[in-house]
């Protein structure tokens, strides 16, 4: 104002010398009469009026309307702290600089003045005290497109949620700084207002945790968004392998282990839990964004939330079972156990084969090898099962069952790999001469119809267990006949030339040392001093007893009776004598059953001494109903 | 004295006693027979049995009496009719070979065959009454006039695998190789005519991937158990999975269940994938029009210059 008012003290002197210069120069060519008309004129006009003229600065006009440098809107709205620009071009009469303001309220752009001509572009305009000045641009030269900016800081600080503005343009005149009288507000969608997006506030979270692996953990977030213009702004969350969020990318920096839907609150994401997982704790990263990839900051943002996988119980698979390594099962060992027979089979974990601690995750295996019908109820692990005829329970004491089982040092690759849930037993079992067999048809084996199983339970390293499996394929125990013949003596009683032995009362006993029913057939030679291998005897009255001489029953007959009944010996033709020996059934003693014998001397026997012959006992099979 | 030989003294002073030694002696044979109900004409049939003995201290002679009416000729021992039992040796293997002649009858032929040991050398214990033992082995077959294709598995078994690898534009599927222990329960050849493989996640939830074997299985002989592989192909990476499996003879399923599966990193194993067999259809193709273009050129190129050799 001090410098205004000395330019219009200065403009009355400045009035007067122009007119006394003015007189002068009239009078100059008034006396030499240069131009004679024209003066005339000006005498004439002189005459009128004497005029005074001040020429006021004029303000920059609009080239280009201002706008917003970026869309700032409902749908785009700027992200607290990203800045807000607005461009416009403007045009000064005067060629002076000019600048772009933008306030939030209409008449409120007040014009400021260089210090001087040489300082012009330094004095920016401003908003009046009572509206918000969004933003004021460096001065720029008259033509060229201004540019104003300013960078947000979260609602309630300075800014609102939607903001109105009003773009002017002014020039600051040393004598007389002027803004264009119209303000602008853009057109389209970067008119007013520009919004302003706040963040997402993230305060807590939880998962619901423990889980197995293959189930679905869900991470809930509590969170919200302040934006409510035009609706409550939605938020997402990120579940993150490490404790690093990409802001620019609404990516997580390592793995992005899930993700959330955008919801308007408390959202909350699911992660099935990969199968092998061990089980243990996992931390998780959590990260939330609002719909417009605004990150929250600060509050539970980048948390850690440890998931819990749990102990996940093993499974066995029937056809991952397998026994005797897909052979029958065949005995030869009479009266004793038969080993070496194999079991193999897989324990699976969904916690993988190895456990968080680098140790075995399945520890052990709870099995029993049974005739296939008695069953997994019937003949379970334990040693109160145990028959070994058809039940032998892993329960048992090695003393007993000597089970020997070893976890293979290659299946488990859990360490390479990190993808292996299975751990491979191998296994060598002996099983007892009775066992039960289960070949052949009807009429040779109680259990044709069936065949011999194994069952398995698998166990973990926290003793969790599987199911009670069956293989799914059976082996046939193979029938085996199999005796002991252990007769000290067949005593015949004293006998002379013409006697017989009647009743019979020699015998010879004959053990089931096989899993089968035994019968017998026999024959024999005849019996003189010169008998061998190679030569029978000669035929002889006097020197020779006939084969036909001895006799042979189940019981004490009398020799009459067994000879009737046919049973004498031969050797040419076996006697098959039924001797239905039960099948064996326990492991320290055998079924057995007793051959009765009887010798008839012929009265034409003269030759006294040593006597040669050859019996032979052949075992039978049973028929199956005598077992 | 062990069992060869159960001496019974027996003197004759116009009075009868018996002698002799005592004696625990045990044998027998596993199994006890030898039967086959699907033979057909010109079929063999061959069959192993375990001569036992409970105390092998001595060698022993096995002889062997063929008591078979109207087919003894198709029986024979491979070991012969008479073999050694050597001593130390607890259980002897004995094989019976079946040939079925082309003009036998169709019906069942029952039998036996026994076998009575003795010393090797034909020696008795003299002035007693020797006993040999021995066991009788029941023959039953069946000749029909009917192809019976048939097998039952005995054991299945799947390793781990590679996961397939992608080179050039080719990519080579993993190989899963699914053994089975196959018995030919049929009178002709035989093997798998398909093996089907569904692989699901690993909660056995979601499939993934149906596949099934490429190539021939190799068949096994009538009667006899052989294993045998099916190579199936897979394009899963590297993971944890369930597969269902089914093993079909024509239309029927003779086996069917549940495998782990675990298909490795590529190089994880030391392990051979598939080659061009393994390759789909297209990048077959791929391979082989290149390859046929440039014959075709060569032809062309071939005839043409005979043609210009000729003017």
């Amino acid at each position: 104002m001090k410098e205004l008012s000395l330019i219009k003290n200065s403009a009355g002197k400045i009035t007067i010398i122009t007119g006394l210069v003015g007189v002068v120069i009239f009078a100059a060519i008034f006396i030499l009469n240069f131009g004679a008309k024209e003066l005339q004129k000006v005498e004439a006009q002189s005459n009128i009026a004497t005029t005074s003229i001040t020429v006021l600065n004029t303000p920059p006009g609009w080239t280009v309307d201002a706008e917003e440098e970026s869309e700032s809107s409902d749908a785009n709205p700027t992200n607290s702290g990203d800045e807000v620009a607005w461009v416009a071009t403007a045009t000064d009469p005067s060629n002076q600089p000019y600048f772009l303001l933008v306030c939030d309220s209409p008449n409120s752009a007040v014009p400021a003045a260089a210090a001087g001509y040489g300082s012009l572009g330094t004095a920016p305009p401003s908003c009046t005290a009572t509206s918000t000045q969004w933003a004021v641009s460096p001065a720029a030269t008259s033509g060229v497109q201004a540019r104003a900016a300013t960078t947000t800081t979260e609602v309630g600080d300075d800014f609102n949620e939607q903001n109105t503005w009003y773009a002017w343009i002014c020039d600051d005149d040393p004598v007389l700084p002027r803004c264009n009288a119209v303000s602008k507000q853009g057109t389209g969608l970067t008119a007013s207002p520009f919004n302003m997006n706040s963040r997402p506030v993230f305060t807590g979270y939880s998962n619901d945790s423990p889980v197995l692996p293959g189930s679905v953990v869900t991470i809930t977030a509590t969170s919200s968004d302040p934006d409510v213009v035009p609706a409550q702004d939605d938020v997402q969350l990120f579940v993150c392998s490490t404790a690093s969020f990409n802001v620019a990318s609404s990516t997580c920096t390592a793995t992005e282990l899930a993700s959330s839907t955008l919801s308007a609150s408390n959202p909350a994401a699911t992660y099935t839990i990969t199968i092998p997982t061990q089980d243990d704790d996992y931390p998780v990263f959590l990260y939330i964004i609002d719909e417009h990839g605004h990150a929250a900051s600060g509050g539970a943002q980048g948390g850690q939330s440890d998931i819990t996988v749990s102990n996940a119980p093993p499974v066995v698979l029937s056809n991952q079972i397998t026994l005797n390594d897909g052979q029958d099962i065949i005995l030869t060992q009479d009266a004793g156990e038969t080993t070496g027979f194999q079991i193999q089979f897989s324990v699976s974990d969904d916690n993988s084969c190895e456990n968080a601690a680098s140790g075995p995750e399945i520890s052990g295996y709870e099995l029993a090898v049974y005739r296939t019908t008695v069953g997994t109820t019937t003949c379970t692990p334990d040693a109160a099962d145990y028959n070994p005829n058809n039940c032998y329970p892993s329960g048992l004491a090695t003393s007993t069952w000597n089970l020997s089982c070893t976890a293979s040092s290659t299946s488990c690759t859990f360490g390479v790999d990190g993808i292996d849930t299975t751990m491979v037993y191998d296994c060598t079992f002996p099983l007892w001469y009775v066992a039960d067999p289960t070949d052949g048809s009807a009429t040779t084996s109680i259990h044709f119809a069936t065949d011999w199983s194994v069952a398995v339970r698998g166990v973990d390293d926290d003793l969790a267990t599987s199911s009670y499996v069956q293989s799914n394929t059976g082996q046939e125990l193979v029938s085996f006949l199999a005796y002991a013949l252990d007769t000290f003596v067949i005593a015949y009683q004293q006998l002379e030339p013409g006697q017989q032995t009647d009743p019979l009362v020699a015998t010879t006993t004959f053990r089931a040392t096989g899993n089968i029913g035994l019968d017998q057939e026999l024959s024999g030679q005849a019996m003189c001093s010169t008998y061998s291998g190679a030569f029978s005897c000669p035929n002889s009255a006097t020197s020779t007893i006939p084969e036909t001489e001895q006799v042979f029953a189940t019981s004490s007959v009398t020799y009459a009776t067994a000879l009737g009944a046919g049973n004498f010996l031969s050797s040419s033709t076996y006697k098959y004598l039924d001797l239905n020996i039960s099948k064996s059934t326990a492991t320290n003693t055998q079924a057995e059953k007793e051959t009765y014998w009887g010798i008839a001397v012929p009265g034409t026997i003269t030759y006294s001494g040593a006597y040669t012959g050859e019996n032979t006992f052949i075992g039978a099979a049973s028929d199956a109903s005598q077992w | 004295m062990m069992f060869r030989f159960l001496s019974v003294g027996l003197i004759v002073l116009f009075s009868l006693v018996i002698s002799t030694e005592s004696v625990f002696a045990g044998f027998g044979v596993t199994p006890p027979y030898v039967r086959n109900t699907s033979l057909t004409r010109n079929s063999t049939y061959e069959q192993q049995i375990l001569i036992v003995r409970g105390d092998p201290n001595t060698e022993l002679k096995a002889s062997i009496l063929v008591d078979a009416p109207g087919f003894s000729d198709w029986v024979e021992v491979l070991e012969g009719d008479e073999f050694i039992l050597p001593r130390g040796e607890q259980k002897v293997p004995m094989t019976v070979r079946v040939k079925v002649p082309s003009d036998a009858e169709f019906k069942n032929y029952n039998g036996a065959l026994r076998i009575k040991t003795g010393a090797v050398d034909n020696a008795v214990g003299a002035g007693a009454v020797n006993i040999s033992l021995g066991a009788l082995i029941d023959l039953e077959f069946n000749v029909i006039d009917k192809v019976i294709e048939d097998f039952k598995i005995r054991k299945i078994g799947i390793s781990d695998l590679n996961e397939g690898k992608k080179i050039g534009w080719l990519f080579f599927p993993g190989k899963i190789n699914f053994s089975m222990m196959l018995e030919n329960t049929g009178n002709v050849d035989v093997a798998p005519s398909k093996v089907a493989f569904r692989i699901y996640d690993a909660s056995g939830k979601v499939l993934l991937e149906e596949t099934k074997n490429l190539g021939k299985i190799t068949k096994v002989k009538p009667f006899a158990t052989e294993q045998v592989v099916a190579e199936i192909p897979t394009r899963l990476p590297a993971g944890a999975y369930m597969a269902r499996f089914e093993i079909m003879n024509h239309d029927d399923v003779k086996l069917e269940g549940e495998v782990n599966l675990n298909i490795l990193p590529y190089g994880t194993l030391q392990a051979a994938g598939f080659g061009f067999a393994g390759l789909s259809l297209p990048h077959k193709i791929s391979v082989i029009l290149p390859i046929l273009a440039i014959f075709v050129v060569i032809i062309l190129m071939y005839i043409s210059r005979r043609r210009n050799r000729i003017k």
